[in-house]
């Protein structure tokens, strides 16, 4: 049971009869009978509610950024028309609109309604529930009743360094060799045989080839393939800082994704590991061209918590993850404190069996504060700036003496750098 | 309403780096603030014109109504000059006249709004009546009746359509039809059944004659008359009593204004009424006084329509409460992300160093990374220092920014291994004293004259006594000018080794 503006309209109207009414009181009484009489009549021919069924058809997953349009039929299984307010609420980080829906439906009938969603966060959407006002015949009163119809959009990271991709892409087909460049493609793999010419390295003859043809013949290699990359992403407190606008974790999950999409496409098998004081996914490695639809799913539901990472258990997820000797690339802060104490005592263990790469985001915030020059405090902060750096610097180096790969870029190039030294190392042929 | 069309989950105002702070941002959106401007816009516009119209139809009706002096339509100035010319003296007034009326002198007194009278006054009147006056009320309500006590009350019986007499009164007999208009109606108290023909008695001592309208039921010219005059004389008049003074109760005066006066026989009613005396006295009471017999209060003064109008006004509020209040399903929650800027603990350490007053700690950290930094550019080696970090080799990093910057080897040890900042500044001509004059000359503001007491910063000093003695903190003012200036130094030292 619910009104509507145009009761109250009529009651408005009745303030004006009773003014200039000779008889105002009985004027009052009557006019307020009428209304009850009026609305108790809309309310009884009013639409039956709960002779509705509802039913959705739409996309199920989008990136972050991109509207998903979500139909909604309404079907009226009732005998009389429903002239109905639907109000399919979803959660506000959804952005679902309109917010109310206005539709008549005649017994019998199905209509289809447009919700329009707008994502503002990742992860999986819901709807809340649907509410339906159905009005009687003259608009003043109606029915409210609910119905479910579940759903869920889940709402992928939106993989901005997608454009970093063709120039990642192009660099993995020079070191596989198979653009016009002089020489053989790097890496340490052999390929196949073919004949000497002149500048080649000398030390690439194959010499018992060369004997049996009787021509000079050298040895081609190849990058290796069919390595392991695991992709282990720190969803501890850390993570949840701001750098610019995003989380730091949603810069590590736009790295993952575009380190994924290259390793792929050399060959390689990525696997995922996210991980804070306890395992939040674990996806094993493949090669199929679906996996990256995959692992941007398990990424969806990804969010920062606010404990303290538990690096001991992260090295132990890593190992447990993947036996063959890999290439680990472990997204997490340098916080100097944090890495000292968790991650330098369990690192050894880990760069025992791996290649291990940390890849930190710097805070182009910390650059600016580290110039401040306007008055003392911007001085002061300018110091503690500094500090920060220094520290960070002290700490890179520390990893660095252990044999770890550290990058350590701003978000504008993080993702492309994270790239970068993978396709390094794996020209390098040190995967 | 969802919990907040207006909630901005992962967007900050400010710029991708930018300071800004980490609330979000909440406040009315846009279209509701159009919204309220055009609804402001309209009510203002309504306002506009009402005051127009109320400007000018004021203007239009100025003047008195039943002012003798007034040749408006409404007003009465045509019968006073009549009357005049039958020799009867018209005086405006006020206020009832206080003087008692000389015995065998009567007059005649209309009054116009008797119920701004009190009740001394209308007792007067009455008295008046007794002694032979004629008394004229024109629309005296029930408040009136009441005090006058001459067993007349209002009637709420509908008026008949008919203008004629339909008593016996002379006047009203000679006048013949008189288009009265309005209420109220009169007719017998209560306690007096009534006689028939319009004539009866009421306490056995006034007599009662009901004319116009419908009598008995509701007339609207009544004349009451005593039945026994105290002063002698007059003539019996068609059946009254006495020939004295006589209480007329009128339900409106119209037919005595100059519009209307000619219509039918109201003249003729109206010099009947008045004219019997030779003074008039012409009352209009100019506002009702605290004791007024009918005063009533400014919510009695509204139309009852008015009254029950606010009662279905309170019926409209309820039922926009239920309207409004009746929400299309529950507020939907969210789960808050997170939301906390990744350099807020750096930019709080800096905030630290500054209610601390830490000059000393970051000179020390601006020198440190400037070395290391001139290092890194210069290609000399780091290695650990004395405090655990990297630092370059002191004697082969002033040899070689001293060879790029120009610069004398012992500016450059000083400027990057000093310790403390204030010692240098006056003592000798040094990098500091010619940074601080760089620094004045770009327009600093000068030294405040009079230098704020030491002590009571000192104490909150973290660096505790290892920095105390180094005097950074003497003189708040100035210690913190020389940070600024070793800053600027540094960076000079830094742009000319070639960074920046």
């Amino acid at each position: 049971m619910a009104i509507s503006g145009r009761a109250v309209a009529l009651a408005l109207c009745g303030v004006a009869l009773v003014a200039v009414s000779p008889a105002p009181g009985l004027t009052l009484v009557l006019v307020n009978l009428l209304l009850v009489v009026l609305v108790g009549m809309d309310v009884a021919f009013a639409g039956a509610v709960r002779s509705l069924a509802f039913s959705r058809t739409g996309p199920t997953a989008t990136r972050l950024g991109q509207p998903v349009p979500l139909v909604l039929a309404v079907t009226n299984h009732g005998t009389r028309t429903v002239r109905a307010q639907i109000r399919d609420a979803w959660s506000p980080s959804a952005g679902a609109r309109p917010r109310i829906h206005r539709v008549v439906v005649p017994a019998g009938e199905r209509r289809f309604l447009e919700t329009m969603l707008t994502p503002t966060r990742r992860g999986d959407r819901t709807p809340f529930r649907i509410t339906v006002r159905a009005l009687g015949p003259l608009g003043l009163a109606g029915r409210q009743g609910r119905h479910h119809c579940p759903w869920r959009v889940r709402v992928l990271p939106p993989f901005t360094s997608r454009r970093a991709l063709p120039a990642a892409l192009a660099r993995l087909r020079e070191i596989e060799g198979e653009v016009a460049v002089r020489g053989a493609g790097a890496g340490s793999e052999f390929d196949s045989l073919r004949d000497y010419v002149i500048g080649d390295d000398v030390r690439m003859i194959d010499w018992r080839s060369t004997a049996r043809r009787g021509a000079v013949v050298v040895r081609a290699f190849r990058p290796e393939r069919d390595r392991r990359v695991v992709c282990v992403l720190d969803t501890g407190r850390t993570s949840a800082g701001r750098v610019g606008d995003t989380p730091r974790l949603d810069h590590a999950l736009d790295a993952a994704l575009l380190l994924t999409a290259v390793a792929l496409r050399a060959g390689d098998r990525v696997s995922l590991v996210a991980h804070d004081s306890v395992p939040r996914a674990t996806l094993p490695g493949s090669h199929d061209h679906a996996y990256l639809a995959r692992i941007s799913d398990v990424m969806a539901g990804l969010e920062p918590a606010i404990v303290e990472a538990d690096h001991t258990g992260i090295v132990a997820s890593v190992l447990r993850a993947t036996s063959r000797r890999s290439l680990v690339v472990l997204f997490t802060e340098l916080a100097p404190a944090v890495i000292e104490e968790g991650l330098l005592p369990a690192l050894a263990t880990l760069t025992a069996r791996h290649t291990v790469v940390v890849a930190a985001l710097r805070d182009p915030r910390l650059d600016e504060l580290a110039v401040g020059r306007q008055d003392v405090r911007a001085v002061h902060a300018a110091a503690a700036a500094e500090q920060t750096r220094m520290r960070r610097r002290e700490l890179t180096e520390t990893l660095r003496r252990r044999g770890v790969e550290v990058v350590d870029e701003p978000p504008a190039g993080y993702a492309a750098a994270v790239t970068d030294t993978y396709l390094t190392l794996k020209s390098l042929g040190r995967l | 309403m969802i919990a907040g069309p207006n909630l901005t989950l992962n967007r900050r105002g400010t710029g991708p780096a930018g300071p800004g702070p980490t609330a979000l941002r909440t406040g009315p959106r846009p279209t509701a603030v159009r919204r309220g401007l055009v609804v402001s816009a309209v009510i203002g516009v309504l306002v506009l014109l009402f005051l127009l119209l109320a400007v000018f139809t004021a203007g239009t009706s100025g003047g008195q109504p039943f002012d003798v002096g007034s040749t408006r339509p409404q007003g009465t100035r045509a019968l006073a000059e009549i009357l005049r010319g039958r020799g009867v003296t018209v005086t405006p007034a006020e206020t009832v006249p206080t003087g008692n009326r000389p015995v065998g002198s009567p007059g005649t007194v209309i009054v116009f709004e008797p119920g701004r009278l009190d009740r001394d006054a209308l007792t007067g009147l009455l008295g008046q009546v007794w002694q032979g006056s004629d008394v004229v009320l024109v629309g005296a309500g029930d408040a009136v009746l009441d005090v006058l006590e001459v067993g007349v009350r209002t009637s709420d019986d509908s008026l008949g359509s008919a203008a004629a007499p339909r008593c016996a009164l002379p006047e009203a007999a000679v006048a013949g039809t008189v288009p009265f208009e309005g209420s109220p109606a009169y007719t017998r108290g209560r306690s007096d059944p009534g006689g028939a023909g319009g004539v009866g008695r009421d306490r056995a001592d006034m007599q009662v004659v009901l004319c116009y309208g419908d009598p008995p039921t509701a007339a609207q010219l009544v004349v009451l008359t005593p039945a026994v005059s105290t002063t002698s004389g007059g003539t019996a008049q068609g059946g009254t009593a006495a020939g004295g003074g006589r209480l007329v109760l009128v339900s409106s005066a119209d037919f005595l204004t100059n519009s209307r006066l000619d219509h039918d026989g109201g003249a003729a009613l109206a010099l009947g009424l008045l004219g019997r005396h030779t003074t008039l006295t012409w009352l209009i009471p100019a506002a009702a006084s605290r004791d007024a017999v009918d005063a009533r209060g400014p919510f009695e003064l509204l139309p009852s329509g008015v009254r029950w109008g606010v009662l279905q006004v309170a019926v409209v509020l309820l039922l926009l409460g239920l309207w409004r209040g009746r929400r299309l399903g529950p507020p939907v929650p969210e789960p808050l992300a997170v939301v906390v800027r990744a350099a807020e603990s750096v930019e709080g350490h800096g905030r630290l160093y500054a209610s601390a007053r830490a000059r000393d700690q970051s000179a020390d950290v601006l020198r440190a990374a400037l070395r290391v930094r001139l290092a890194e550019r210069i290609g000399l080696p780091l290695r650990a220092g004395p405090a655990g970090t990297p630092e370059p080799d002191p004697v082969a990093l002033v040899a070689s920014v001293a060879e790029q910057s120009g610069r004398s080897p012992s500016d450059i040890g000083s400027l990057l291994y000093g310790s403390g900042m204030v010692a240098p500044i006056d003592a000798r001509p040094g990098p500091f004293g010619r940074a601080m004059d760089q620094i004045r000359s770009r327009g600093l503001p000068p030294e405040p004259p009079v230098w704020p007491r030491p002590g009571t910063a000192v104490a909150l000093d973290p660096a505790g006594p290892a920095a105390a003695p180094r005097g950074g903190d003497r003189e708040p003012g100035r210690a913190d000018r020389a940070l600024l200036a070793l800053a600027h130094a540094l960076d000079d030292l830094d742009r000319q080794v070639g960074g920046r």
